[in-house]
């Protein structure tokens, strides 16, 4: 959590220093206007959330199951759902506590903004700090879901980043695609769900889709990435509680 | 009627193929203490850790308190189930502290536990740092966290030193003389036959026996027969061949044997001399309760 309170505001400061950026991008203190703020700044922390929420998601659970110290709060008298609610309260918590960090962040670095306070709307579209929040908590429960699953802290981390990084890439670049040509589907896995909830707040998107000669976005627009979300959030949560209260621990 | 503490029917639990227990039954009354005996892999552990929600029974049910402190009956409860398990990170103290919180108990005296069972001068050492002993020995003061009605104990000598078993003893000795009702799994049938009032003998995942230890005892003698080495093998084929003999074990050159109680050892003596087996160790004696385990359990 520290490396997220360091890294956030820390790379878009590093974006100052540069004087322009390669077209179509505009000039990198116009980033800091509002309301695009909201979506540059949601978007570095998709990347953080990327590589640190959803490791200490798998940190949180399976560092209990091989201490057994989950087990053992079951035997001092927690019972199965109590556990469940404070897992998931915990994990609701740090979600909270890394949007309202986002939110300090994007006040803080407006100051470095062309013309930050003119534009409007000042608290961002589309319920960004809504999405930037779904974004945290989605990362958090599947990192807690992997760990859930399988209870060795080593091997959980490494199914989180193997999948994060190389799974999904492969079976939606490779094997979807194949299957599936030209079908919209392919933005529906897990993963992109979430990473669409805050995408890079430009035209990109456009040229990515043109660039694989897909006559379709390849990115989803914010009301499909939340509605997309919210469903994989409940199959997580439903998951853990199944888990939880009918397995062996 | 003393109140059931606990109460199991028809428990049966199946890894895989593997049944690990099957169609368990059990009744524990308040103020006794039960042992729970049976050779490794007879479903003593996975009975434990159902009866904690740790594991899922596949069929039958249990009821803790006859209902009265439901849905947390666990509260009352203290556990030792296999390995202590603690925070490695937090001193003795701390560990305590959250089990005190779980146990919604914040009155006990966590200075005073520790130092009953041994543990005040390492009470800001770090779980990670304790020997087994010193392990067990602060499970039992975490088991003991918000004075529980019923104490739950599963081998908990296992894996200590001479040392560390006497002490443990020592712990259990003092917890039963203040009447709470204990119920201990153990290999340690000596231990048990001192300890508890009631005997639960499992194998395989069933029941074979239960009840108090006195019952459970059969009262059929025990006979010690020893003869010269060239002689066993024609002694061992004399007691096969008698249906009012039965062999339990054989003790270095001495082979224990349950016999009817009609018989007497005059008998004994005089039948295998007819047979040309000359005795050089007869005596009869009251059974232990792990001679009866085993012949139960063979």
């Amino acid at each position: 959590m520290i490396l997220y309170f360091a890294l956030l505001p820390s790379i878009a400061g590093v974006l100052l220093s540069f004087e322009t950026l390669p077209p179509p991008l505009p000039s990198p203190q116009s980033f800091f206007d509002f309301p695009i703020i909201w979506d540059f700044m949601g978007y570095i922390g998709n990347w953080l959330a990327y590589f640190l929420f959803g490791f200490l998601g798998v940190y949180i659970v399976s560092v209990d199951s091989s201490n057994k110290t989950l087990r053992q709060s079951v035997i001092n008298g927690l019972s199965r759902k109590q556990v469940i609610s404070a897992k998931l309260l915990f994990i609701l918590t740090l979600s909270l506590i890394t949007t309202a960090y986002y939110m300090l962040c994007v006040f803080v670095m407006a100051n470095f903004g062309t013309n930050p306070f003119e534009g409007s709307p000042l608290l961002g579209q589309e319920l960004i700090i809504f999405r930037f929040f779904i974004m945290s908590l989605s990362y958090f429960v599947f990192g807690f879901l992997i760990g859930l699953l399988i209870r060795s802290i080593g091997v959980a981390t490494m199914l989180y980043f193997l999948y994060v990084f190389f799974i999904e890439v492969i079976l939606r670049y490779v094997v979807h695609l194949n299957f599936f040509p030209k079908s919209r589907s392919m933005a529906y896995y897990p993963m992109n769900v979430v990473e669409d909830l805050t995408p890079f707040p430009s035209g990109s998107q456009e040229v990515a889709s043109n660039s694989m000669q897909l006559d379709f976005n390849l990115f989803l627009n914010p009301t499909e990435a939340l509605i997309s979300s919210g469903v994989y959030l409940l199959l997580y949560i439903t998951g853990i509680v199944f888990i939880i209260l009918k397995r062996d621990l | 009627m003393p109140m059931k503490v606990l109460e199991i029917n028809n428990l049966s639990k199946s890894y895989g193929k593997t049944k690990a227990l099957n169609d368990l039954s059990l009744t524990l009354e308040k103020g006794n203490i039960y042992g729970l005996l049976g050779p490794n892999g007879s479903g003593k552990t996975t009975t434990l850790g159902i009866i904690m929600d740790v594991l899922k029974a596949n069929e039958g049910n249990y009821t803790w308190f006859e209902g009265q402190f439901d849905p947390h009956p666990r509260l009352n409860i203290g556990a030792i189930l296999e390995t202590p398990n603690f925070y490695p990170y937090l001193n003795a103290t701390d560990n305590l502290k959250i089990v005190q919180h779980i146990k919604k108990s914040p009155e006990d005296d966590l200075d005073s536990l520790l130092k009953w069972v041994n543990l005040y001068d390492r009470r800001k050492s770090n779980f990670k740092s304790f020997s087994l002993g010193m392990k067990q020995r602060l499970a039992i003061a975490a088991s003991l966290i918000g004075e529980p009605e019923v104490l739950i104990f599963d081998e908990p000598t296992n894996g200590l030193d001479p040392q560390g078993i006497a002490e443990i003893r020592e712990i259990i000795l003092k917890i039963a003389d203040e009447g709470k009702t204990i119920l201990m799994a153990s290999h340690i049938l000596d231990e048990v036959e001192k300890i508890c009032s009631h005997v639960a003998i499992l194998k395989s995942g069933k029941l074979l026996a239960s009840g108090p230890v006195g019952t459970i005892l059969d009262d059929n003698p025990i006979l010690e027969l020893g003869v010269s080495a060239d002689k066993e093998i024609d002694l061992f084929n004399w007691v096969n061949a008698r249906d009012d003999i039965q062999f339990i074990q054989k003790d270095g050159n001495i082979l224990l044997l349950s016999i009817s109680s009609e018989l007497q050892p005059e008998d004994i003596n005089s039948a295998t001399f007819q047979q040309g087996i000359v005795l050089q160790h007869l005596k009869m004696r009251k059974r232990t309760l792990e001679e009866e385990f085993l012949s139960i359990t063979q």
